[in-house]
């Protein structure tokens, strides 16, 4: 492969146990098959963490992707993906990060870092081009994620970095990773897994760049796609609003909902109303690199019990969404603990979920006073904050809440799982009982690193119209025999479940190639521009349809890990509760999805990927139509 | 040679921190997309102490503004494409 042209060329391995640090070629057949960031991060993890191995061990290995836009000018190409075994799950842990080190880890000159083993006192690793050194970091170890970073940026001079707070040094099951004081690798505790290798953080600096290879055919679909992107009336939304913009919507359809996933939130739009949000909490607007859109937001506090509170919130209206999981009362409210969330680097929907968790429980007796260490939990932000205060700490509830919802509920016993809402460990995102028929919902199910909507996102948030549905599909280039079978039945003219691989495949390949997958961006694109453009920009010719296998290939790669690891049909199911309560919302009751309805369309899911119906796991033929005859024979092996 | 003032007019408050112009720029003169070679530079650190700065080398040609999607960096004379 020419090297430099859209890849650095390189993947860095760094062990920590012995400070040694090789570099080796990333070949065209990897790129080729796997793409870059998330895809190639995933291969790696699969051939280079040992099945059973535990995650908070030497044994785990941590790895960084940047694919192949990353550094460049192509819309919010600075997403790179940190990939692991989940210490929350004990699955795929995939997270990932927008604004990332990944830019000036390309410039260095390597598309991927690996790191294995553990340092035996803190350390932080610097990567100056070829000059990587490990460094002790007892004079950070402690530090939250802000004084950290500006420590670094003070010692190193102009350098991106990226680092864990106390919450991954406490081993705290869901701490994040933080790059620059604003992108996080927020979800499934990667954050832990850094904490664990002894690793503080990780400092960047590249200078070589990055080049293209067809420059002028690069430039002209960029500067299209960006021009499509400026024009359209959309962007000043997003840039404005986020996620805000859709909470109305979210709220009337039960996506969003209140107190641990127990009641509709119908009143959300009224107390997180767009109208205060630009009046009293956005300061301005907040952009990744190399994004026109801004979607992320510095917050300035006007008025009120935090005036003067002002920082970068990766996403406001989804920090909504996960603050109303433990009842936080207003936006100020929110504001603040998101402020302690990020500077102790956690994961803001799991310790949202989490808490929410432990009121409900306290409510019902399940937990008393004894175990909160005196503590009264109410629905409100003075009682997250002092939760996650616990959990850091590790005090009393805080030690079994820092260990994830499944864990807890192993240790709290008296029938607390009733109340634990995730799927395969992960709290959930968003309820599934109002629009299952979403593939964002649905594809909370099926995702392999637990309840998230980015593998799944498409258009279908809200309701929209079969005939938009369509296009979508055409745009992905849907195989015509599968949209037949797509547009024959549910609640909204498609079949969710069938739509949902189609989707999948196609965002993991765009997540792969290094740019951001929310709306706001993903739609300017296509198959037709996407293959166009990486063409373009790395001088390997492949096909739209070579891309969507790739990226159907990346999935099975992602869902052969977790088989591995003994993830079954059993973990694509929803949790409990959202099978045995139903929800009020605008006076209109949301029956409980059936446990009939829930495995139909696991079945047909499984069946457009061509899998194991019984086991959830995919075929040997699927595997070898793939290329991955080797995978295939482990998967053999293992006992269903 | 034009002075950057003369065709630029920037706007601090409006950068949303996107490092498009510095993408551009590299690019435009090295073939290279490379934020550390770019001729006019963005401090998202709070470090430089000002926000948006040119180096020596800028040429004042306005190819960053084009590629700025926020209004904060303000074509007053038009550059060149």
């Amino acid at each position: 492969m020419k090297t430099g042209y859209g890849y650095a060329g390189n993947i860095l391995y760094v062990n920590l146990t012995d400070g040694s640090v090789r570099k080796e070629p990333l070949g065209e057949d990897l790129a080729r098959d796997f793409i870059g960031g998330m895809g190639i991060g995933g291969k790696l993890a699969y051939d280079l963490i040992k099945p059973g191995s535990d995650s908070l061990s030497p044994d785990n290995v941590l790895t960084y992707g940047a694919g192949p836009f990353v550094g460049t000018l192509v819309p919010g190409a600075s997403k790179v993906d940190a990939i692991g075994k989940s210490p929350l799950i004990g699955f795929l842990g995939v997270a990932g990060c927008g604004n990332s080190i990944g830019v000036m880890l390309k410039y260095a000159g390597y598309d991927h870092l690996v790191i294995t083993g553990r340092a035996e006192t803190p350390v932080y690793l610097k990567i100056f081009d070829d000059e990587i050194q490990v460094h002790d970091a007892s004079h950070l170890w402690g530090k939250g994620v802000w004084e950290t970073t500006d420590a670094l940026w003070e010692e190193l001079g102009d350098c991106w970095v990226s680092c864990i707070g106390p919450g991954g040094e406490a081993l705290v099951r869901y701490a994040c990773i933080t790059d620059n004081k604003l992108g996080m690798y927020s979800r499934g505790g990667l954050g832990a897994v850094m904490g664990s290798k002894n690793l503080k953080a990780i400092a960047v600096r590249g200078t070589k760049g990055i080049q293209v290879a067809d420059g002028r055919r690069f430039k002209k679909i960029v500067d299209e796609v960006r021009e499509n992107i400026d024009k359209s009336r959309l962007t000043g939304m997003w840039r404005q609003l986020g996620f805000m913009m859709a909470l109305d919507g979210y709220s009337a359809t039960g996506l969003t909902l209140l107190k641990n996933f127990s009641q509709g939130y119908e009143e959300l739009p009224r107390l997180f109303s767009q109208q205060e949000y630009t009046d009293r909490i956005l300061g301005s607007p907040y952009a990744c690199t190399s994004c026109p859109v801004g979607c992320k937001a510095t917050v300035n506090v006007k008025d009120g019990k935090y005036a003067g509170l002002s920082f970068n919130i990766s996403s406001p209206g989804a920090q909504v969404i996960w603050h109303t999981f433990s009842g936080v009362e207003n936006w100020d409210e929110v504001v603040k603990c998101v402020e302690q969330q990020d500077i102790y680097g956690l994961d803001s929907a799991a310790v949202c979920g989490l808490a929410g968790f432990a009121i409900e429980l306290y409510e019902r007796g399940i937990i008393t006073k004894e175990d909160t260490g005196g503590l009264e939990l109410r629905w409100n932000g003075e009682t997250l904050r002092a939760l996650t205060e616990k959990i850091v700490r590790r005090e009393d509830i805080g030690d079994i809440l820092a260990e994830g919802i499944v864990r807890a509920c192993e240790k709290l016993g008296k029938g607390s799982e009733k109340y634990a809402m995730h799927v395969k460990g992960l709290n959930l995102a968003l309820d599934l009982r109002g629009r299952i028929s979403s593939t964002e919902v649905f594809g909370q199910l099926t995702n392999p690193r637990g309840a998230h909507m980015d593998r799944a996102t498409s258009l279908t948030f809200t309701p929209r119209k079969v005939e938009s549905i369509k296009n979508y599909c055409l745009g992905i280039k849907v195989p015509q025999e599968a949209i037949e079978r797509i547009f024959t039945d549910g609640p909204e003219g498609f079949n969710v479940a069938r739509l949902t691989k189609w989707v999948e495949d196609y965002n993991s390949m765009c997540i792969s190639m290094g740019f951001c997958n929310r709306p706001a961006i993903a739609q300017y694109f296509n198959l037709e521009i996407l293959a166009e453009l990486y063409s373009a920009a790395t001088g390997i010719e492949i096909s739209p349809d070579e891309l969507l296998k790739a990226g159907e290939r990346i999935f099975n790669m992602h869902r052969a890990f977790n088989a591995r690891e003994g993830a079954r049909r059993r973990d694509d199911m929803p949790p409990r509760r959202t099978m045995s309560e139903s929800l009020v919302i605008s006076g209109k009751e949301i029956p409980p999805l059936s446990e009939s309805l829930v495995n139909q369309l696991l079945d047909e899911y499984y069946d457009e990927r061509e899998w194991d119906k019984e086991s959830g796991i995919a075929t040997k033929q699927k595997l070898v139509s793939l290329g991955l005859d080797s995978v295939a024979e482990d998967l053999a092996r293992i006992k269903i | 040679m034009r002075a950057i003032e003369d065709v630029i007019k920037v706007h601090p408050e409006k950068c949303a921190g996107c490092m498009s112009c510095q993408l551009i720029c590299s690019f435009t003169f090295t073939q290279s997309f490379n934020l550390l070679e770019a001729y006019i530079l963005i401090d998202v650190t709070g470090r430089m102490g000002e926000k948006v700065k040119f180096t020596d080398n800028c040429t004042a040609c306005g190819i960053c503004a084009k590629y700025c999607s926020y209004g904060a960096l303000e074509v007053k004379g038009g550059g060149e494409k």
